[in-house]
């Protein structure tokens, strides 16, 4: 140690433990995947331009990405885009509202109940496989092609996910848990309140962050079959008028919604969930 | 039936649970030739883990139970704490048999068993959260007792950043938290370290002979430790190898307090010696591949 290398490299003074290095390499290696990722993208949007400015792809049909950053502006300038989006947004609010009500409890209880879990395994498993997209006529023969029918399918898509990863996470719960609620002598919504549902949360949002990805889908697919407003159908309707870069634009807009969502979830596994990580 | 739960400070029962080791009291548990057994879920098949266990604690004795690993202890403990049902006989605390888990009794995991989306002092307040017993005066007592097994300055951590040794001590303030008549602790320091076990062993004594604080004022631990029951007891039961059985019943007649350096004083070594050597005929000798050393058994 006291010994130092002729090496220069190796003469730092070393005595207040850690070497240091600039702010913006710190910032880099901690947002490795970020910076990444935002590079993949940037290649990617480039050379699609490029093509475009080379003649190399017909612009009318495949649009470019400054085409798509001005229809975005005129979209949201003229205030034509707040119609579908909100209404998207609202069947796909209202569908999770739902889903999230009516799943976590029924995941539990089914997690805790073995008869009925026996009982209701294969059925929730053939749902499950099902494409849900194949329930859509038989939906709108019995609710017809309102927005209640949109909503339907978004919880048919959003709902299995999430009551097969709650039901899980309530399986694999540690059995120690419950032991140590009984000796407590916990009630029963002590117990649910306060040890099922916090021991099985890491589970239950991965089954949201499931469930809405599944929810976006299907809300699109509603509007794709029950034309009526929302983003599917604006994409819909302006590629049908030959309108490539609007079409775009709203794919990009639902692009964004997801990648917000899925990142918000995952915000909340991290915040609510760090003890499981350790 | 005394139900008393609540002793004051200067109360003379809790004065006397410092005094030495097995004196005259009323029965507070009763063990009425008890069989435990257990149907394997796959095969069906019914098997012993107990078999006609009769025995009774006196009220303020330290009882400890120790057997070769696997000989139906815990199985015994479980019952005594109502987590599984007996199925013959009758355990009954101060009079009354046992039905399921109840606020009188406490029950130190054999793993620490936090919440690891608790904090450490949430996971103590959950004993009296499930209880309906949450108040300010009940949160202060959270908080000595914590203070008293050396966790003050952890209080807001998480029991994922705490040691083994610090795990156990939150589970046995959680224990210890409301009040129990009787402490049940099952192998508690069995995975710690050798020096970390020993000190949680004195702790324990500590706990036990402050009682202002932990009013637990039975406790039946649960080891195969032989220099740990001995330095812990006022009373050793020896089990039998598997299905167990009442094979000896030791009264430890060593003075309290208790303290770490009489471990290795002459009659201690000879109550350990004696253990051993019932502990050595119970589990049928040879065959359990125990033999009589100086001290302590290893696993």
């Amino acid at each position: 140690m006291s010994i130092a290398p002729p090496d220069e490299r190796f003469s730092v003074d070393n005595s207040e433990g850690e070497p240091t290095e600039p702010a913006w390499m710190t910032w880099g290696r901690s947002h490795s995947k970020v910076v990444y990722g935002s590079f993949g993208v940037a290649v990617v949007l480039i050379a699609w331009q490029l093509t475009a400015w080379l003649g190399l792809v017909n612009v009318t049909i495949s649009s470019d990405p400054i085409r798509i950053i001005r229809a975005e502006i005129s979209l949201f300038s003229s205030g034509q885009i707040w119609g579908p989006l909100g209404a998207t947004a609202q069947e796909v609010g209202w569908g999770m509202l739902i889903t999230l009500v009516v799943s976590i409890p029924l995941g539990l209880i089914l997690g805790r109940v073995t008869a009925l879990y026996d009982m209701t395994e294969p059925i929730i498993n053939v749902l499950n496989s099902v494409p849900y997209v194949l329930f859509l006529p038989v939906i709108i023969f019995w609710f017809g092609i309102g927005e209640q029918s949109r909503i339907l399918l978004v919880i048919w898509a959003a709902t299995m996910p999430l009551i097969i990863n709650t039901t899980a996470g309530v399986r694999n719960m540690n059995p120690d848990y419950l032991r140590v609620a009984k000796m407590c002598c916990a009630g029963r919504w002590t117990f649910y309140r306060s040890v099922l549902f916090p021991a099985t949360l890491p589970y239950i949002l991965t089954g949201v962050r499931l469930s809405i990805a599944r929810a976006l889908v299907g809300a699109i697919v509603a509007e794709f079959f029950l034309s009526g407003g929302g983003l599917g159908y604006f994409v819909q309707t302006a590629t049908s008028n030959f309108d490539m870069d609007s079409a775009m634009a709203g794919i990009f807009i639902m692009a964004v919604a997801a990648v917000v969502l899925t990142r918000l979830i995952g915000r909340m596994e991290r915040n609510f969930t760090h003890w499981s990580q350790g | 039936m005394d139900k008393t739960v609540i002793v004051s400070q200067d109360d003379p029962k809790v004065a006397n649970l410092t005094s030495s080791s097995v004196r005259p009291g009323a029965n507070y548990v009763e063990v009425d030739h008890v069989s435990i057994g257990y149907r394997s879920r796959k095969t069906g098949i019914y098997k012993d883990a107990v078999v006609d266990l009769s025995f009774d604690i006196r009220r303020g004795e330290f009882v400890v139970i120790i057997g070769t690993s696997g000989c139906g202890k815990t199985t015994f403990l479980e019952a005594v704490a109502g987590l599984i049902p007996v199925s013959k006989g009758q355990i009954r605390l101060g009079g009354k048999p046992i039905r399921g888990p109840g606020p009188e009794r406490s029950l130190v995991f054999q793993s620490p068993s936090l919440f690891p989306w608790r904090n450490v002092r949430d996971n103590v307040l959950f004993a009296l959260q499930a209880q309906h017993k949450l108040n300010a005066e009940t949160r202060q007592r959270a908080d000595d007792l914590l203070e008293l097994v050396g966790l003050q300055g952890v209080m807001d951590s998480f029991p994922h950043e705490l040691s083994g040794g610090m795990k156990q001590r939150v589970n046995l303030a959680r224990a210890l938290v409301t009040r129990p008549e009787l402490l049940l602790l099952d192998e508690p320091f069995g995975a710690l370290d050798a020096q970390t076990r020993g000190v949680m062993q004195h702790e324990l004594v500590n706990v036990w002979q402050a009682a202002d604080l932990g009013e637990a004022r039975n406790a039946l631990f649960i080891t195969h430790d032989v220099e740990e029951a001995v330095y812990l007891a006022d009373r050793i039961l020896v089990f039998s190898k598997a299905p167990a059985s009442l094979a000896a019943d030791i009264a430890i007649d060593l003075p309290r307090p208790r303290l770490p350096e009489h471990k290795r004083s002459s009659e201690y070594i000879l109550y350990q010696d004696r253990v051993l050597n019932e502990l050595y005929t119970a589990s049928g000798g040879a065959s359990s591949g125990l033999e009589p050393a100086p001290k302590g058994v290893s696993e």
